[in-house]
């Protein structure tokens, strides 16, 4: 088989214009927030922005993020934990008997829709209240303080966190051969139901390619990063600080199991891509048949027998 | 062989030991002597009696065949009853190098335990003779219990008949405590002990517990072996309440067991049982006072205490010598398919420390099952589930099994043909934390994989002849378990044990085949689901030597 006609086939049936209908509707749910905030709290924040995979190119059909960041004044609130019960009380007031479900999340508000006819899942948005560090000091910096709902990422409930979204936002930006690598390993890990931060995938497949000149070719670029997370993952000594807070080092709050299952799989994907590609690129990397033109690379997606003869 | 004269040469070789009485040999062949050893410094020198079997230096029966014996000595560690030196001594291949070596040992006792002076940290339960009573031997197991006890506390026991045993052609009763009820207050009070239900629920037969003052101890290792010196232990209440008991039991029961309690270092009760013959109970009546105001009690009459071998059989000192990890033995497990593969994880999960088995079948075990499941011939042809439940059960008390029945298999396929309500086999199937799918019904996967099951699903099955065995974690069991097959490639037609009558052929493999791979592939999922190894999919082959885990 030909792997990247294979990885080229997983990424074009896994592009969002499949599911621009979907994502239109995603979309005008959230500038009608945008424009609830802004009626409500005026000039007591600042300019809401989008952010989340879709912000960041990197989202796929089968799960994508589209957040609305919420910058508040300083002055605005007391407290973080103010601010974000604050954003929440007035949500749900806002949405009362609508049908619309919010929730408090580990640094967002959840919001989900009422499912639409036709519609495979509801419509979800994710509002992320943050707070500039200082008066009047968010114009110059982006800095925010995140206020933390739930323990998230080695952070316990009603810590906070310093970040710059805008910050993560530009990290990625014009990346697109990383961004590739980043949308199929979030590929497998959405098939394979792994647990891993895809915000982990994202810094270290951009700290992979810092000085990478090697093949340009698909699976060359995926081989590398594979490698590379294989090599470096588990490693105590390996390190991915959050490009809006470079204090706040990402990997660090993975537990030391995680790392070493995120070691493993790459491991040992490559190891049986690398024996019987054929089998194992397909499995690892699946096509997204609902969007599949019916063009099949020659010999890809292996052939099984339905009901394999088992004992027990 | 050792000789007197031997051994006389070889003890002049040993510094601080030297000879007070010459060794001689009696009828049977063993050697008896006598020894001092310096202590040095201000301590009294010690003397020894020594004797040694003509089998030396080859242990006997499990018995030592020297032994050191200095009765003035029983308070120190170590010392026994009949004041000999408790010595678990390294082994030589000739006498002389041992005697050598055992003579070494008491000195290094000597400089640690009688100069030194030195207590072990670890509790040491006081030692118990097990004699015969009556021509037979009991034998009572007891667990924690549920609730703590009330100091002075007593009341009934219930225990039950377990398996009989027999030991130097005497018969062993053995019984299983399932609850303490405190009578001390006017409101009866019910203790379970922790064990299954399945133990609690046997017919029960009653005896007699007392939590004593402290523990019926001589020189703080031996139990106490007369009345005399146990009886101020108890209180007056509860020596009463023995009265009561017989009087509510004579002519109903021929014995029954009194159990003593004591609480341990770490704040636990240990309770070591006696047994007492109705026909000759152990207690007499005294009175205090005169005319009305004359009260009568129970005391003990003097006589030699008929103990009998107490067991604690809490989950800790069950499964004290190895067991899976805590978290992992406090899920609720369910094993789908209870044949060679089922059975066989049914069986090691639960002697590795389960504590929630369900199981669930849809075939009867027949004769041809045995040879390479966990199945008995003895209990005959019967429901799988019934027959794995009983072998579970009797294996561990501290397993509570149960049976989902085999309508599972009508309700669940149903709701699958009919493509609705798949919410409800998820909900059905979620009541359990980890499910070991072992039917290979492959309908039945595909509906697991499509029904949004949250619980952790591992599939498990083999190819003919258990060349290989195929492990599949949820999510996506099916198309994992299909690759598997079709790397694997095995010829699955040919060469299969076909059963006499109209029945699906079978694949061929002994026991021993089979239950090598599942036990490997075990041994790595019981470190999967508890995190000491990465959660992966996987297959077991093998090749002349070992066998090999293959990762996906």
């Amino acid at each position: 088989m030909n792997k990247n006609n294979h990885l080229k086939e997983v990424l074009d049936t896994h592009k969002m214009y499949h599911v621009q209908d979907f994502v239109d509707k995603v979309k005008n749910r959230r500038e009608e927030i945008k424009e609830k905030m802004y009626n409500h709290y005026g000039n007591k924040k600042y300019q809401a922005f989008d952010s989340g995979s879709f912000a960041k190119h990197t989202a796929i059909n089968v799960k994508f993020d589209l957040d609305l960041v919420e910058p508040f004044k300083h002055s605005t609130f007391g407290t973080l934990q103010e601010m974000f019960d604050d954003v929440y009380d007035f949500l749900v007031e806002e949405y009362k008997n609508t049908g619309v479900s919010i929730r408090k999340q580990k640094v967002s508000i959840g919001i989900t829709f009422p499912i639409e006819k036709g519609d495979d899942k509801p419509v979800e948005l994710d509002i992320v209240p943050g707070r500039e560090l200082n008066d009047d000091d968010y114009p110059e910096t982006n800095d925010l303080n995140l206020y933390f709902n739930e323990d998230h990422w080695g952070f316990t409930k009603g810590t906070s966190q310093k970040t710059n979204i805008q910050k993560q936002i530009d990290h990625i930006k014009g990346k697109n051969d990383e961004r590739e690598i980043i949308r199929l390993l979030k590929i497998w890990k959405k098939q394979k139901e792994k647990k891993y931060k895809s915000f982990v995938i994202e810094l270290t497949v951009i700290k992979a390619f810092e000085d990478y000149n090697g093949d340009t070719d698909l699976w060359s670029r995926l081989k590398f990063a594979m490698e590379y997370l294989r090599d470096n993952i588990a490693d105590s000594s390996f390190h991915l600080y959050d490009p809006g807070n470079t204090n706040n080092d990402v990997v660090s709050s993975m537990s030391d199991f995680d790392r070493q299952s995120f070691k493993t799989d790459m491991e040992s994907m490559l190891n049986n891509i690398d024996r019987d590609p054929d089998t194992y690129l397909p499995y690892y990397f699946k096509v997204n048949e609902k969007y599949s033109d019916g063009y099949k690379e020659k010999n890809s997606g292996t052939v099984y027998p339905n009901s394999p003869k088992r004992f027990g | 062989m050792m000789t007197a004269d031997k051994i006389k040469e070889l003890i002049e070789t040993v510094d601080r030991v030297s000879l007070i009485d010459a060794f001689v040999a009696d009828k049977n062949g063993t050697l008896s002597g006598k020894i001092k050893v310096k202590s040095g410094g201000n301590v009294h020198d010690t003397e020894w009696s020594v004797k040694i079997s003509p089998t030396y230096p080859f242990r006997l029966m499990d018995m030592e065949p020297i032994h050191f014996i200095n009765s003035a000595l029983i308070d120190y560690s170590h010392i026994m009853e009949n004041g000999s030196l408790c010595k678990h001594p390294a082994e030589y291949e000739n006498p002389e190098e041992q005697f050598v070596h055992d003579l070494g040992q008491l000195i290094e006792w000597i400089d640690e335990y009688y100069i030194k002076e030195k207590k072990d940290e670890h509790y040491e339960h006081l030692v118990v003779n097990h004699n015969l009573i009556r021509d037979q031997y009991f034998t009572y197991c007891f667990a924690e219990t549920q609730e703590e006890f009330e100091n002075e506390d007593y009341g009934f026991v219930s225990y039950a008949n377990i398996a009989q045993g027999r030991k130097n052609k005497k018969e062993i009763l053995n019984f299983v405590v399932q609850k303490f009820t405190s009578t001390k207050q006017v409101r009866k009070i019910e203790n379970p002990c922790r064990i299954s239900r399945a133990y609690l629920n046997l017919e029960s037969n009653y005896g007699i517990y007392c939590l004593l003052k402290e523990a019926p101890s001589a020189h703080n290792k031996f139990i106490i072996k007369d009345f005399d010196s146990l009886k101020d232990l108890f209180s007056q209440s509860q020596k009463d309440f023995i009265h009561t008991f017989e009087k509510q039991y004579r002519n109903k029961i021929q014995y029954f067991p009194l159990f003593c309690g004591y609480k341990l270092p770490d704040g636990s009760i240990h309770w070591q049982a006696m047994v007492l013959h109705m026909d000759d109970l152990p207690i007499e009546p005294f009175h205090i006072g005169t005319g009305r105001n004359r009260v009568w009690h129970t005391d003990f009459k003097s006589g030699k205490i008929p103990w009998c071998q107490t067991e604690d059989i809490s989950y800790k000192y069950f499964f004290g010598r190895g067991a899976m990890p805590q978290e992992l033995a406090d899920k609720k497990i369910l094993i789908m398919g209870v044949g060679a593969i089922g059975s066989t994880i049914a069986e090691s999960l639960t002697r590795c420390g389960a504590k929630r088995i369900t199981v669930y079948d849809i075939d009867d075990k027949e004769p041809g099952n045995v040879c390479r499941s966990a199945y008995p011939f003895y209990s005959g042809i019967t429901e799988k589930t019934q027959d794995i439940i009983d072998a579970l059960q009797r294996i561990s008390p501290h397993v509570e099994c149960d049976s989902l029945k085999s309508l599972l298999d009508v309700v669940v396929k149903k709701i699958a043909a009919e493509e609705k309500d798949m919410q409800f086999i998820a909900k059905l199937f979620n009541a359990y934390d980890v499910i070991f799918d072992c039917t290979t019904d492959n309908q039945l996967m595909r509906v697991i994989d499509n029904s949004g099951i949250t619980a952790q699903v591992i599939n498990l099955s083999i190819t003919n002849y258990a060349q290989d065995l195929v492990c599949a974690f949820s999510p996506n069991i099916t198309e994992t378990v299909r690759l598997i097959y079709k790397v694997l490639n095995r010829d699955t037609e040919s060469d299969l044990y076909n059963p006499t009558g109209c029945w699906a052929p079978t694949f061929k493999a002994s026991f021993n085949d089979i239950a090598c791979k599942v036990q490997f592939a075990l041994k790595h999922i019981i470190r999967m689901l508890s995190e000491q190894e990465p959660r992966e999919n996987f297959y077991v082959t093998e090749d002349e030597t070992n066998l090999i885990i293959n990762r996906l």
